[in-house]
């Protein structure tokens, strides 16, 4: 268990230096979120209601994410990949890959929110249940879309095959954070927040644990 | 003779369903009416459906443990027999929905949910139309396989609890849930299950042999 936790801060590591080196992550997530907010602005002005507020953030994060898992996993070459699998075990490889992509999308999220929070106005009525919708939705996703995008690079196409393998398990994900985030601007929900925590806590703890348990399958090549 | 009587009762089990389901007495519901019988096809096609599924999973799990090809021929066929009994319930439950709803589909959590199962085994298909190497195909589809179905039971249980449905059973709709599935209607629900199972394992026996047929023709 150290081992693990030793080898996939190595790994860590290695992909935040060679973020910081090329620092393409967050300039395209600037541009993105930029030009979204510009288009909504062109056609909605800067008044919106909160359903649309909570749809546009989370067309945002969605796309957003799946830029950063797909750029997470274009930059490795054949030989890259073959020397770190010499190297370390496929479960730090994968719980590396799913930290450093959420760290990725948690400073995405947070841009997104402070940006949509700057330029449209909306009273949030419970900014901890918002910020737990966010992180924890930003979270889930991530770690599943990493799993998937892993899986697809095995195949031919991985750019397209991980959006079709994606897009319906993640709808689960998806439904409870937008739920979540609708009640945090003050709508009245059919569950409790509470209950909607621990459904995306769950999916979570879900998506990492499948992860770790089948990764080395994907490994073996 | 040996070996065949799951066949048998399986399509005894099928024939008493749709004759039974059609001609036995049903309890009067206002909107149901008459339609109740669908609860004989519609419902129990989906149960067999989570059935074959579940069958799929486990041969999916055994191929990982295993790696014996067979088991990967018996993971797909399953899924695909499973998503046809899938597409058979969207179909009665869609004739059933334009006679009670008024519409063939309306935005419900369960229809979409139906619509997300589906979904999910074409993007397995997807996946394995991707991959040649036949084992590199199995194992990396046997993971997809678990991966999606655990989700996908994760889903169908919180959908319609976290948005509203009309299905019979929620939101105060008259229904066919426990106390309004008398014991008449019992005796035909149970066996219709087991029967349409059956008939999808035949079904899958007879595509994974089709298949080694097949197989054997390309060496």
């Amino acid at each position: 268990m150290g081992k693990l936790i030793q080898e996939s801060l190595t790994m860590f590591n290695w992909d935040l230096k060679r973020e910081w080196k090329e620092k393409n992550s967050i300039g395209s997530m600037l541009i993105f979120l930029l030009s979204t907010l510009m288009v909504v602005y062109f056609a909605l002005g800067t008044q919106l209601r909160p359903g649309i507020w909570t749809a546009l953030y989370w067309i945002v994060l969605l796309f957003g994410t799946s830029g950063i898992v797909l750029r997470s996993f274009a930059s490795e070459s054949k030989a890259k990949m073959l020397g770190i699998y010499t190297m370390i075990h496929p479960n730090a490889f994968i719980l590396a890959r799913i930290l450093f992509n959420g760290v990725n999308s948690l400073i995405l999220s947070l841009l997104a929110a402070f940006f949509f929070l700057f330029f449209y106005q909306l009273e949030i009525a419970s900014p901890s249940t918002f910020i737990l919708a966010s992180v924890l939705g930003t979270l889930t996703m991530t770690s599943l879309l990493t799993f998937i995008t892993a899986l697809s690079y095995r195949a031919k196409n991985p750019h397209i095959l991980s959006v079709i393998l994606a897009f319906p398990i993640s709808i689960p994900i998806l439904l409870s954070a937008i739920q979540l985030s609708m009640i945090s601007t003050g709508q009245v929900g059919l569950v409790s927040s509470l209950n909607l925590v621990s459904v995306l806590v769950a999916l979570l703890v879900l998506v990492v644990v499948l992860s770790l348990l089948l990764f080395p399958y994907l490994w073996r090549d | 003779m040996k070996g065949m009587w799951w066949k048998i009762l399986g399509v005894f089990l099928v024939l008493y369903a749709i004759v039974g389901g059609l001609l036995i007495e049903v309890p009067r519901l206002p909107i149901l009416n008459e339609t109740i019988r669908n609860l004989y096809f519609h419902v129990t096609m989906w149960f067999s459906m989570i059935i074959l599924l579940t069958a799929s999973l486990v041969h999916s799990i055994q191929y990982l443990s295993s790696g014996s090809l067979e088991r990967d021929t018996r993971a797909t066929e399953t899924a695909s027999v499973g998503i046809l009994l899938g597409l058979l319930g969207v179909i009665t439950g869609s004739l059933w929905a334009k006679f009670t709803w008024g519409a063939y589909w309306v935005n419900d959590p369960k229809l979409n949910g139906a619509a997300i199962t589906i979904l999910i085994y074409l993007a397995y298909n997807i996946l394995r139309g991707s991959l040649e190497d036949p084992k590199k195909r199995a194992r990396i589809s046997a993971v997809y396989n678990i991966f999606a179905y655990v989700l996908l039971i994760v889903f169908l249980i919180i959908l319609p609890r976290v948005t509203d449905s009309l299905h019979p059973g929620n939101g105060g709709n008259p229904a066919f849930s426990t106390y309004d599935l008398d014991n008449n209607m019992r005796l035909v629900f149970y066996p219709a299950i087991i029967g349409w199972s059956l008939i999808g394992f035949w079904m899958v026996n007879l595509r994974r042999r089709l298949f080694l047929l097949e197989s054997k023709d390309d060496d």
